[in-house]
């Protein structure tokens, strides 16, 4: 008797198994969407504002901070008004619907900011004012009292004057000392500068420029994907910021490429403020952290500017053209 | 120290007591001559009893004269024993396994819960083990352990253990008395531990004696079988995820006995015809998924004469997980092979020796290995008729630890009411914190790179002395009290530290036991490991100049009584820890892999405190056990969360566990579990925001480049849903002429709940964001066979 049942009921129960085992796949490939009550976020202002002394042009850009599930997200906000405020009562404002570019943000113009303390404040309706206080770093030059030195020697240079594909190849070996003061964090950022091609981005002609230490895992510089370059900083403990070796390698292609060999590489030398580097290093740690979402530890993003997010950074630069 | 003092005292101050004579031996089991570590011999008229060691031995005083004794073992049938002692006597005695079902039968329980002054132990059965039910029908030990109150485990199918608020690498997990550093098959999913070839498991998760050191949460021990001496005897188990082979018998009867077991999977094979058939769509894409594991354990038991005994024993278990795919267009060509492989290779030699009625000494030789390689290999070849031109890169890291041991451990007992253990243990540790070579091949004009990136090998060396005292100071009051010291040489530094352990049980006079326990404990070795996931390239790194040590120190109290049957236990505890390593925020393993392991890490401070439930029967027809833990666990780091606390990512409030076996008939068995726990702690992304940076610092464009930053909030402010589930097995015994044959039908997940495995913020097709939870298995029926020779 017990035999006849289980013949009848081995069937059954094997059927139920498929049925439920693949009621159960669905689910997993779906997921399951769950309510999470999130406190309210109250919308913030964004501001970057990165800027230099002696520049034709600046922009700063501020969006509104959103909820996670907003699915709007972080918009610009048009209306948004920088005031600049020098500690010698120096004052430059700009801002509003009329000073807004299309695709670049708040443009100010023909401004030359002098050197030393700006208190930046950002307004907008709606929003908390937001505050920050930046410290120009001293003007990097290859002369006077903040001065770098830069030696660099052509080592290794092939061409293909292919009709249909022209292009060559140019390696440098490149040597830079910076300016180290005591007890005061030199903050340096080293990069190829891009060119501005008549056709840049097409495929019919253009440059790429690399740069690369030549120190293994030297402790004084660390890569920096946001802003494309490394950021050099003295380390207690190690070598000084003397001859720091780099090789910059420079693929050109194209019709003219006669004429575009005749521009030499460029690298963009800048000193920068130590709450830019903060900045744009948690960036990176956030952009790129190790091993994704589901590995690496979650990370606050840092900010300067109070009551906000973002970033106000002041910076010197100068170009080193390699020819 | 002052603990130390006063335990020589005591010690100092028995020598005083009358002094018998000493009845000592083995106890066995009767039908496989295997010994039984954990086995009691009880004289009621004396109120004086005994526990086997780890080897089945005991020693017992007694006065001359006639006494009756028991001799109980779980889950054996209690053997009332009559001896004359006249003078010091060797006797082994040889118990019975217990059917339950059969009448008339006393089934010994083995030490009461009362009586024992070791609080927060639990052993589980093997053979309750066995009926559990099983994801995919294969059986895991320490899935089992994290039914038990105060033992949870990581997430959905892992098998890490988390006990008491410690983290993973917390528990000193031995097998045959060597560590094993990884313990995970299948990314996890399952224990390297093959229940055929276990004898027993228990675990310890505070009251340390000092005998157990370098781990501050829990010591897991597992036996493996000595092998039958007196019968070859088998078992073949088939389940959907893997079949096991397990063989013992005696080489020399009841003089040597070998047992050996196999486990291998077969996922690889079992979707070898799906890929056979998606290859054949496309011939120019050709790919070789490959998954499989196996394990070997073997164990050699040869009693040199009626003193000495040896012990050889090995376990070898590899995962290798890859694929290898083939693209071909033509005369081009592009390759691809990734592999990722862990093995974990263990070997332990260990001689008894009984000095003496009284002195027993163990002496272990051990060796440790667990490497972990990962790897990848890319080959692309663009031919033209007579031209080609090929690239290959690889890139294989590595990491892995290797431990040479050597340990002794005495035990001696002075009398009744002192049993002293005694030893020292020195380990070479040599870890390689990982290591990445690259290597690059072009035709053309451009040089081939080989090179190799990442941290160098370490080696250092640990030592440790104990001495620990088991003590009957009152007819109701029992204490083990002991002095760890340990010492740690690394890179010209050391390490040291004292380490006072103390567990007292005091009996009411109702018959039940108030226990209480202090513990120190310290631990050299750390696992860099994300609280995510664990995965085998989690690296083994040691204490070294810049990364000190954990410790931690642990109190508790505890209730314990006896109901007919049913043991009922609470206990409340509290640890704090200190010098527990976690990344820095936004560093994983995947830095360690060009940059050094110390630069990526951060120290801080931990506190766990709770309140455990347990009550368990573990005999008669129907057997199992409710658990019930309310606790909290919590973290600080000065460079994570700005510095504030945070609750640790498997700090579960509340966490229960039922179980339940019951056998119908010598036929049929049928349990079933349920489990709760509150959700997994995680952290969330609450808002976010546009920032730009500069395309140029120099010249006329002043144009910024856009990124969108997500903003976390607290960390693991946020909990996952609660996990549940049930799972029930049926087990159905046939005998047959030559042997048993047991059909095992289980099914994982009855009510199909889809547990959270991780959880993500998702965007759905019209826009709208939602938090959408992933599980990995919903109810899984599986059916598996075993069969017993």
């Amino acid at each position: 008797m017990a035999h006849r049942i289980l013949n009848v009921l081995r069937p059954v129960v094997l059927g139920c198994a498929v049925l439920a085992s693949l009621a159960g796949c669905e689910k997993l490939s779906e997921g399951v969407v769950r309510e999470i009550q999130f406190p309210e976020h109250t919308p913030e202002l964004a501001v970057t504002f990165l800027a230099r002394p002696q520049a034709d042009s600046l922009v700063a850009r501020t969006h509104s901070s959103a909820g996670i599930l907003d699915t709007a997200g972080s918009q610009k906000i048009k209306d948004a008004e920088y005031t600049l405020t020098h500690t010698s009562g120096t004052t430059v404002s700009w801002g509003g619907q009329d000073d807004w570019v299309q695709h670049r943000g708040h443009a100010l113009t023909d401004v030359d900011l002098e050197l030393g303390t700006w208190t930046l404040t950002v307004e907008a309706p709606g929003y908390e004012t937001a505050t920050a206080v930046q410290t120009f770093p001293p003007v990097i030059d290859s002369l006077g009292s903040y001065a770098y030195d830069a030696e660099w020697t052509l080592v290794d240079s092939t061409f293909s004057w292919d009709p249909y594909w022209k292009s060559g190849f140019r390696s440098f070996e490149f040597h830079l000392t910076l300016p180290d003061r005591e007890g005061v964090d030199d903050l340096f950022l080293l990069r190829s500068a891009k060119k501005d091609f008549d056709d840049e981005g097409s495929w019919e002609s253009g440059q790429v420029i690399w740069l690369e230490s030549l120190i293994e895992d030297d402790p004084r510089m660390v890569w920096n994907e946001s802003l494309h370059g490394f950021i050099i900083q003295d380390v207690p403990g190690t070598q000084a910021l003397e001859s720091l070796p780099f090789e910059v390698q420079q693929e050109i292609w194209g019709e003219d490429l006669e004429e575009a060999l005749e521009s030499a590489p460029r690298l963009e030398l800048v000193a920068l403020s130590p709450e830019m580097v903060l900045f744009y290093r948690r960036l990176d740690e956030i952009r790129n952290g190790g091993g994704g979402p589901f590995f690496s530890e979650p990370i606050l993003a840092y900010s300067n500017v109070s009551s906000g997010y973002g970033c106000f950074g002041l910076y010197t630069s100068t170009a080193i053209d390699l020819d | 120290m002052r603990v130390l003092f006063l335990m020589l005292w005591v010690g100092a101050s028995s020598w005083g007591y009358a002094q018998g004579v000493q009845l000592n031996g083995y106890v066995q089991d009767a039908a496989s001559g295997e010994m039984l570590p954990g086995a009691t011999i009880w004289c009621a008229e004396q109120s004086v009893g005994v526990g086997t060691n780890a080897f089945g031995f005991y020693s017992l005083n007694l006065p001359e004269g006639k006494h009756a004794l028991t001799v109980s073992y779980i889950g054996y049938q209690q053997e009332p024993v009559e001896v004359e002692l006249t003078a010091d006597m060797r006797l082994d005695f040889s118990l019975n396994a217990g059917v339950a079902i059969a009448e008339a039968v006393i089934v010994g329980e083995g030490e009461r819960i009362e009586d024992a002054v070791q609080m927060s132990r639990v052993e589980i059965p093997m053979d309750q083990v066995r009926k559990l039910p099983a994801i995919g029908g294969e059986v895991d030990l320490l899935k089992t352990l994290q039914l038990m109150p105060g033992v949870q485990s990581g997430g959905e199918g892992t098998s890490g253990l988390y006990v008491r608020g410690g983290s993973p690498d917390q528990n000193l997990i031995v097998l045959d008395g060597v560590p094993l550093y990884s313990v995970s098959h299948l990314f996890g999913f399952f224990s390297v531990f093959n229940a055929d070839a276990v004898k027993k498991m228990t675990i310890t998760k505070g009251g340390f004696p000092a005998r157990f050191g370098g781990r501050l949460s829990s010591v897991v021990e597992v036996q493996m079988k000595d092998g039958n001496m007196r019968e070859t005897h088998g078992t073949v188990n088939v389940s959907l995820l893997a079949s096991k082979l397990m063989i013992e018998g005696p080489i020399v009867k009841d003089k040597a006995s070998f047992m050996i077991s196999g486990r291998r999977t077969y996922l690889d094979v079992l979707t070898r015809p799906i890929i056979n058939s998606t290859n054949a769509q496309d011939p120019n894409v050709q790919t070789k998924p490959r998954y499989f594991v196996h394990d070997l354990n073997g164990k050699v038991n040869w009693r040199i004469g009626e003193r000495d005994r040896v012990y050889l024993s090995l376990f070898d278990g590899t995962d290798d997980f890859g694929f290898e795919s083939t693209e071909t267009y033509g005369e081009s060509s592009s390759f691809i092979d990734f592999g990722l492989d862990w093995r974990n290779r263990v070997a332990a030699l260990r001689w008894n020796h009984e000095w003496g009625p009284k002195l027993f000494s163990n002496v272990t030789l051990t060796r440790s290995q667990y490497e972990f390689n990962t790897g990848v290999e890319f080959r692309e070849s663009f031919g033209t008729v007579g031209d080609s031109n090929t690239t290959r890169l690889a890139s294989l890291y590595q990491s892995g630890i290797v431990d040479l041991g050597g340990r002794v451990d005495f035990l001696y007992a002075l009398n009744n009411r002192h049993s002293i253990r005694f030893g020292g243990n020195v380990t070479l540790h040599t870890f390689n914190p990982g290591a990445t070579t690259f290597q690059a091949d072009f035709e053309g004009s451009i040089n081939a790179i080989d090179t190799t990136l990442g941290a160098d090998e370490v080696g250092s060396d640990e030592h440790f002395i104990f001495i620990e005292d088991e003590m009957r100071l009152h007819p109701n009051l029992k204490a083990n009290v002991g002095l760890h010291a340990a010492l740690l040489r690394v890179n010209g530094t050391n390490f040291s530290s004292l380490q006072p352990r103390a567990s007292l049980n005091y009996r009411l006079p109702d018959g039940s036991a108030v226990k209480a326990s202090y513990a120190r404990m310290n631990q050299f070795v750390h696992l860099l490991t994300n609280e995510g996931l664990a995965l085998p390239t989690d690296l083994w790194v040691p204490a070294t100049d810049r990364v000190r040590p954990q410790t931690s120190e642990q109190w508790a109290l505890g209730w314990a009584k006896t109901f007919g049957g049913v043991e009922c236990s609470i206990e409340a505890y509290h640890k704090a820890m200190t010098g527990l390593l976690s990344y820095r925020e936004g560093a994983s393993f995947a830095n360690t892999f060009n940059s050094d392991w110390e630069d990526q890490v951060t120290q801080g401070v931990g506190e766990a405190y709770g309140l455990e439930f347990l009550l368990q029967k573990k005999r008669g027809n129907t057997t199992g056990w409710l658990g019930y833990t309310l606790s909290w666990a919590n973290r600080q780091f000065d460079e994570i969360n700005s510095g504030n606390p945070f609750p640790y990512t498997y700090d579960r409030r509340h966490d229960a566990s039922v179980v339940v076996m019951h056998t119908f008939s010598d036929r049929i068995d049928l349990s079933a579990t349920w489990v709760y726990g509150t959700g997994r702690a995680l952290t969330l992304p609450e808002s976010v925001f546009r920032t730009f940076a500069p395309v140029n610092f120099t010249g006329m464009n002043p144009d910024l480049e856009g990124t969108t930053v997500e903003v976390p909030g607290e960390k693991n402010s946020y909990r996952q849903s609660p996990y549940h589930r049930a799972d029930v097995a049926l087990t159905i015994r046939k005998e047959k002429k030559r042997y048993l044959r047991s059909t095992i039908i289980s099914v994982y997940n009855v009510y199909n709940n889809l547990n959270p495995f991780f959880s993500l913020v998702d965007v759905n097709e019209d826009g709208s964001k939602v938090i959408r939870e992933y599980g990995i298995f919903p109810i899984i029926p599986s059916i598996a066979w075993r069969i017993e020779f």
